[in-house]
């Protein structure tokens, strides 16, 4: 009888202990947050009309420029125009552009020739925009003189830089630099910022 | 036992020193990428040539070390050869840019050079030049006008004119030729027997 008692007890025990465990337990319920992570690009791209753009991003496949005298005969007091606009590509960070001339090409009218670059605002590259441009290459240096200052270009191609290059035949270019050839190629390196 | 330790957390504090160096570079580093654009770029060609008759033209720079065109002054007949004062002769000389040249000129008389005048008649013979059409005959009825150079002698020079030459419309055209006529005058003190002789110089310079 008494073991019997005893037994209860400990089953009672056993019981309210069963129960407050059930107490302690609670509702769960979870949020969860997820992030993808991805590198963005940095790509520019360019055109010699200010309109239709493309990579160049070889000296191999670098853009011909359009001069606007055709140069193919220039004599001395010639001077002949170019645009090049350079933006980023769709998508793709901004960064900044600086320009290098490559090794001259030719028969030898690299030693008279020289030549200036300044950004423009519109597209139009003429003897009567230039003036109004921004230095990149001051007038009258070599076809080796790199650009002076850097040009900032927006992301996702929202805005473009119009470079207009000037290049000239001096007056003091004399008879020996008749027939000769020269072809330039010019590197415009973006670095992403 | 100890030593190994050490060594062990040396080497553990310089790789983590050295993972750190790995993450500076890389925030050094940018991206980038290139456009290359390109020009070629020709000079012209620019020649002068001359002509005695008006149909064969050829260089005749002394600069250079050609000879220079020798005038045929055959008018009026019978006074060439035998010039006594007072008579004029005259004789033309075409010029124009030869097949080629890419740029439009500007032809002036620059200068002569004539016998000494102790031993010769250059201070006895004045000259001017003027410039005709093509196909003109240079003599007295045509040589009128203002000329563009004069002479009070062969080795003088005065009132030098401009005279445009144009280049020929295609590469193998030459440019349209200009005749200037040459009247060289004796005056009344012209000395018997002697022979004289004058080398006009004509320079071109190209215009564009």
């Amino acid at each position: 009888m008494r073991s019997r008692r005893i037994r209860a007890i400990l089953a009672g025990g056993l019981v309210l202990g069963v129960g407050a465990t059930a107490t302690l337990a609670a509702w769960n319920d979870s949020e969860h947050g997820a992030a993808t992570f991805t590198a963005g690009r940095f790509d520019i791209v360019g055109a010699t009309d200010g309109t239709t753009f493309s990579s160049h991003a070889t000296a191999g496949t670098a853009a011909a420029l359009n001069f606007q005298l055709p140069p193919t005969a220039m004599a001395p007091g010639t001077t002949t125009y170019a645009l090049f606009s350079v933006r980023t590509a769709n998508p793709s960070v901004a960064g900044v552009l600086q320009l290098t001339p490559g090794t001259p090409g030719g028969t030898g009218l690299a030693t008279y020739l020289t030549y200036g670059v300044r950004t423009i605002t519109g597209t139009s590259c003429t003897a009567a925009t230039y003036p109004a441009g921004t230095a990149v290459v001051p007038d009258g240096s070599t076809l080796t003189t790199a650009g002076t200052t850097t040009q900032a270009v927006a992301a996702n191609g929202a805005a473009q830089v119009n470079y207009c290059f000037a290049v000239t035949l001096p007056t003091a270019a004399g008879n020996g630099a008749q027939g000769l050839t020269m072809t330039q190629t010019w590197q415009i390196q973006g670095t992403s910022s | 036992m100890a030593t190994k330790t050490t060594q062990r957390k040396v080497l553990a504090v310089l790789a983590g020193g050295l993972v750190l160096g790995v993450g500076v570079a890389g925030v050094l580093a940018a991206w980038n990428d290139s456009e290359f654009a390109t020009g070629t770029f020709t000079a012209g060609a620019f020649d002068l040539e001359g002509s005695t008759d008006g149909t064969t033209f050829s260089d005749h720079n002394v600069d250079d070390g050609d000879t220079a065109a020798a005038l045929a002054f055959t008018l009026p007949a019978g006074v060439v050869g035998n010039m006594s004062p007072s008579d004029t002769v005259y004789a033309g000389l075409w010029v124009r840019l030869a097949a080629g040249t890419t740029t439009g000129a500007d032809l002036v008389a620059d200068g002569t050079t004539a016998d000494p005048a102790a031993s010769s008649n250059t201070d006895h013979l004045s000259y001017a030049v003027y410039q005709l059409a093509p196909g003109a005959t240079c003599d007295a009825a045509s040589a009128v006008g203002t000329p563009i150079a004069t002479g009070a002698t062969l080795d003088a020079q005065t009132g030098v004119t401009t005279v445009p030459l144009t280049e020929g419309a295609t590469a193998d055209t030459a440019g349209t030729a200009v005749q200037l006529c040459f009247a060289v005058t004796a005056d009344a003190a012209l000395e018997p027997g002697l022979v004289t002789d004058a080398t006009w110089k004509f320079t071109a310079t190209s215009t564009s």
